[in-house]
């Protein structure tokens, strides 16, 4: 039957087929082409169709002999037609068969086919076309467009009549409305048909609904448009590469098809400069070259999806490239990562710098889960608490509370519950909680000092608690060291017999012992509001700040012997002394000090320095008076040696002799007296007064020595002394060295009495006898009453007198020796009057029995 | 030959004694004083052509000492008592002092010489027929 269908074609030569076969070539023929390929496919529709194919016939031949009959206005339209039809007629059998077939086509055929006379009024109308207006063809036959479809139809008039104007078939779209569809969109084939004259005898029109079509290629167009925009904005580089192969299918070259405006952006080339062009043109980079070179010839061999990282260096871009083989193209799209892949290696260091601080912190560092079970610990932490990482990584409170008995710092025991870290646990924070752990295999203890803060998710709910933990044990050994030694040194400071105070460094008394505080009787505020110069003696008060000041802003050590007031408004002497005390930076944060009473060192050293000062004044006048009678001796001596020396023969008489004799004994005696003074002094001196004693009368001794010295008084111009003996004065005495005493108290009188009368008397109670010499003359100053008994003491110039100066002293310590007593009263000008008291022991026998003397 | 005369001030009597019969016998006339203060009123007393040719002075004496006495003379109006030489007669170690202040003066450090005192007194007394016989 294709066969038939074909040669009809081919058989026939009119106009009409010959357009056919024009607009079978024009796409129509696919709705053929798969109308047969559908009849070979299927039998059994074949013989169907071999069926109707005979009714056809039959209806046909009975439509020409209507035709040639009855029917006389078709006839009278188209007698051409009718000629054709009866030409066709003698071939009655291939006409029939090929009218059937266009019947069929004309009945089957999707599209829309209407012939037309040449006033356009619709001869033929297919049962596709009639179905726009749901019409059947008797009633549409003979009637314009313009009829049909109104204001609609004017335009496809008009066109049929270009059509026919112009004699040529057109292509033209156009719209109708579809009953119950609405518009619909057609491709319409006009065009004329022709008589054998080639005059216009009407118009056909195919048209073919492409109102899907349409929609199809509006929705392309749209969405070409969003792709393109989309490759235009997208904010990764697109590149699109032509790939040419070898004949080997090896990828040849490649050439830039498209690149979006941000993959020009990123190679700062415009697409012009770019487009057309291979990968050496465009880049003048080497390793950008063999970068997409590879990558393409990589990629277009595996011809699958790939995605790469990487990093452009000549850029300094970080890119992932997602690579899509697509036929002969290769599409690269390549989105610069490098913020983000700074941001993760940034993030990366941050979280190694976290880490090295977690671990290298010196605080220990311990996280717990919410069940309480320890999940995280740093290297101090196992530190402090001399634990291996492992130990105790999951270990829950209850089994830590195995490993160490938890205590306050007091000693009470903690539960598990308690711990710091369950408070934690519950939400709170907790700062600088002490306690004490106890390591109970070990022992050892730990003082530790914890901080806890809970930790929450983005949930806001609690996640973790995170725990620090300082080791203060070394803290807390030291401070209780510490109280120790301030216990200590507080009992020391108060125990020195030294005052010891402290003070600040504005110089603000901060502290004293209770030594300081019992002489002073100041109290602390009072000294630290009015300073401390209170105390100083006014007179030194401006140089001992000074003093201080300077030592004071130099941080030196200081030292000053300074009068202090004492409660009772005395001043006694001290050695004040500080010291800077610096804390461990070398800043002076205190003084101490302390004041040691020195008065009676200075007294002492005083004493000392009079006595070296008299010592050597006493030299000085024992050599004077040692060389006095050595004069004397030397003259007398070199005289007899000069005199023997002249005269050889001479004699001496006994007279003269004598005389010399006399002289050299007195100059010897008064040498001895010098030595034994002198010797008497060293005695005194050791302590060693050595005494003879033995039973004596004072008053016998009195008068003997009186009646020795009468003499000498009446040598110096003075008047004999009057005695006034008691004879009772008996005692068990030293009578050679009652007699120096006496002998100096009469020398005394007869050196200083001023030719004035001496009164000597004697008293006696019954335990004590009185000895008294008066004299009335020049006396001594009040100042020098009482050093008149130290030794070398002269109570007038030393040039003016001789003498040791020896006396007085060597009588009190006689006098002492015997356990009396010596004193003087004396007035300037009218006189002194000595008194030596002696304990009297009872007399061997009764002294009433001899009357008192009186002179 | 005239000879002058020898004032002796010494408050130690035998000292006194001593060189007043060192001097006589040497042949110089000889004056005592036992103090500064009799030494002056003789001085005063004295006729003028019988003043000494010298004094020896002692420096430790009661009443008037020799630095007093010394005071004295140098205030002194009448020039032929200022002028007599005076020679220092004394037992004091630390005279030092005292020489370097006034070295015009002759000093005599107990005990002395017999030869010493002479050749001292020699100076200002004309020198006696007896000892240059002798």
């Amino acid at each position: 039957m294709l066969f038939q269908f074909i040669s009809l074609f081919h058989f026939s030569p009119s106009p009409f087929f010959s357009s056919m076969r024009s607009f079978l070539q024009f796409g129509v023929a696919v709705s053929f082409i798969g109308f047969a390929i559908g009849v070979l496919k299927n039998r059994s529709k074949i013989s169907k169709l071999t069926d109707s194919y005979n009714d056809l016939k039959k209806n046909h031949l009975d439509l020409i002999q209507k035709m040639s009959s009855e029917d006389c206005s078709l006839e009278n339209l188209n007698l051409n037609f009718c000629k054709e039809i009866t030409d066709c007629l003698s071939n009655k059998k291939d006409l029939q068969s090929a009218y059937d077939s266009l019947k069929t086509i004309l009945n089957y055929s999707p599209d829309l086919i209407l012939i037309k006379d040449s006033h356009l009024r619709l001869i033929y109308a297919n049962p596709s076309a009639l179905k726009i207006k749901n019409q059947s063809l008797e009633e549409v036959i003979g009637k314009t467009a313009i009829d049909l479809f109104g204001d609609e139809g004017k335009v496809f008039f008009e066109k049929d009549l270009g059509v026919i104007k112009s004699k040529k078939p057109q292509h033209i779209e156009e719209e109708i409305t579809v009953q119950g569809y609405g518009k619909k969109t057609f491709l319409s084939n006009k065009f004329p048909l022709k008589d054998l004259e080639g005059k216009i005898i009407g118009l056909v029109c195919i048209a073919k609904d492409i109102t899907e079509r349409k929609k199809l290629e509006k929705e392309l167009k749209r969405s070409e448009e969003k792709y393109r925009k989309l490759f235009e904005l997208l904010p990764i580089d697109v590149q699109v590469w032509d790939v040419f192969y070898n004949e080997k299918k090896e990828v040849q070259s490649s050439t830039l098809s498209e690149a979006n405006p941000k993959a020009l952006k990123t190679w700062g080339k415009t697409l012009k400069e770019v487009q057309g062009k291979t990968l050496n043109e465009i880049f003048s980079d080497h390793s950008m070259t063999d970068y997409y070179r590879s990558t393409i010839e990589l990629m277009m061999k595996k011809n699958n999806v790939n995605e790469i990282e990487g990093y452009f260096e000549p850029l300094d871009l970080y890119h992932r490239s997602i690579s899509i083989p697509f036929g002969e193209k290769f599409i690269n799209t390549i989105i610069d990562i490098t913020q983000l892949k700074k941001a993760t290696l940034l993030a990366q260091q941050q979280n190694l710098q976290l880490s090295a601080i977690f671990q290298s912190v010196s605080h220990g560092i311990i996280v717990f889960d919410m069940k309480g079970n320890l999940i995280l610990q740093n290297q101090s932490l196992e530190k402090i608490l001399y634990h291996r990482r492992d130990d105790l990584l999951s270990q829950s409170l209850h089994e830590l509370s195995e490993i160490f008995l938890v205590q306050t710092s007091n000693g009470a025991k903690i539960s598990p519950e308690d711990w710091p870290v369950s408070k934690v646990l519950k939400g709170q924070s907790i700062k600088n909680s002490t306690i004490k752990a106890i390591h109970k295999k070990t022992g050892k203890e730990l003082h530790l000092n914890l901080s806890g803060e809970p930790i929450f998710g983005p949930d806001k709910k609690q996640t973790h608690a995170l725990m620090i933990v300082v080791d203060i044990t070394q803290e807390i050994n030291q401070k209780k060291r510490l109280r120790e030694s301030g216990a200590l040194f507080s009992a020391l400071v108060n125990n020195i017999p030294q005052h010891a105070w402290m003070c600040n460094s504005h110089s603000i008394t901060i502290w004293y012992n209770e030594k300081f505080f019992s002489y002073t009787q100041v109290p602390l505020e009072k000294l630290q509001t009015q300073g401390w110069a209170i105390l100083l003696h006014p007179n030194y008060c401006e140089s001992a700040l000074k003093k201080w000041l300077r030592h004071f802003n130099q941080g030196l050590p200081w030292e000053d012997t300074l009068p202090l007031r004492a409660h009772d408004g005395t001043y006694r002497w001290f050695l004040c002394r500080a010291h800077p005390i610096m804390d461990l930076t070398g800043n002076i944060t205190q003084w101490f000090g302390t004041n040691t009473d020195v008065t009676d060192q200075l007294l002492l050293q005083e004493k000392l320095e009079k006595a070296i000062q008299a010592r050597a004044e006493f030299l000085s006048i024992a050599s004077h008076e040692l060389k006095t009678p050595l004069t004397s001796l030397k003259i007398q001596n070199q005289l007899l040696f000069s005199d023997l020396k002249a005269k050889p023969n001479s004699t001496y008489s006994h007279q003269q002799v004598l005389s010399i004799a006399i002289r050299t004994e007195k100059q010897i005696n008064r040498l001895q007296g010098l030595v034994d003074d002198m010797l008497d002094i060293a005695r005194i001196r050791s302590g060693n007064l050595p005494l003879k004693k033995q039973p004596m009368s004072l008053s016998d001794l009195v008068y003997e020595i009186s009646e020795r010295m009468n003499p000498q008084f009446i040598q110096a111009g003075a008047p004999i002394p009057k005695l006034h003996l008691c004879l009772s004065a008996w005692g068990n005495w030293d009578k050679l060295r009652l007699d120096q005493v006496i002998s100096n108290l009469l020398i005394n009188a007869i050196r200083y009495g001023n030719k004035k009368p001496v009164r000597i008397e004697l008293k006696s109670d019954e335990k004590t006898c009185h000895l008294i010499v008066e004299d009335h003359g020049i006396g001594i100053p009040e100042e020098k009453q009482n050093s008149i008994f130290n030794p070398f003491e002269r109570t007038i110039d030393a040039d003016s007198v001789s003498g040791l100066g020896l006396g007085l002293f060597i009588t009190q310590a006689i006098v002492l020796a015997h356990q009396g007593r010596i004193s003087v009263k004396s007035t300037p000008g009218t006189g002194s009057t000595f008194t030596i008291e002696l304990p009297q022991h009872v007399p061997l026998f009764d002294p009433t029995e001899r009357p008192d003397h009186v002179f | 030959m005239q000879m002058k005369s020898v004032l002796v001030v010494e408050d130690d009597q035998d000292i006194l004694e001593n060189v007043v019969i060192a001097l006589n016998i040497a042949g110089y006339p000889t004056h005592a004083a036992e103090n500064g203060k009799l030494a002056l009123r003789f001085l005063y007393q004295v006729p003028e052509q019988d003043l000494p040719g010298c004094i020896l002075l002692d420096l430790m004496m009661p009443e008037m000492n020799g630095f007093e006495f010394i005071e004295h003379l140098q205030m002194e109006k009448i020039f032929k008592i200022k002028k007599i030489p005076i020679i220092i007669m004394s037992a004091k170690d630390n005279l030092s002092y005292f020489i370097k202040e006034k070295p015009e003066y002759d000093v005599l450090k107990k005990p002395f010489e017999l030869e010493q005192l002479y050749s001292v007194v020699k100076k200002y007394c004309l020198i006696p027929e007896k000892i240059q016989h002798a």
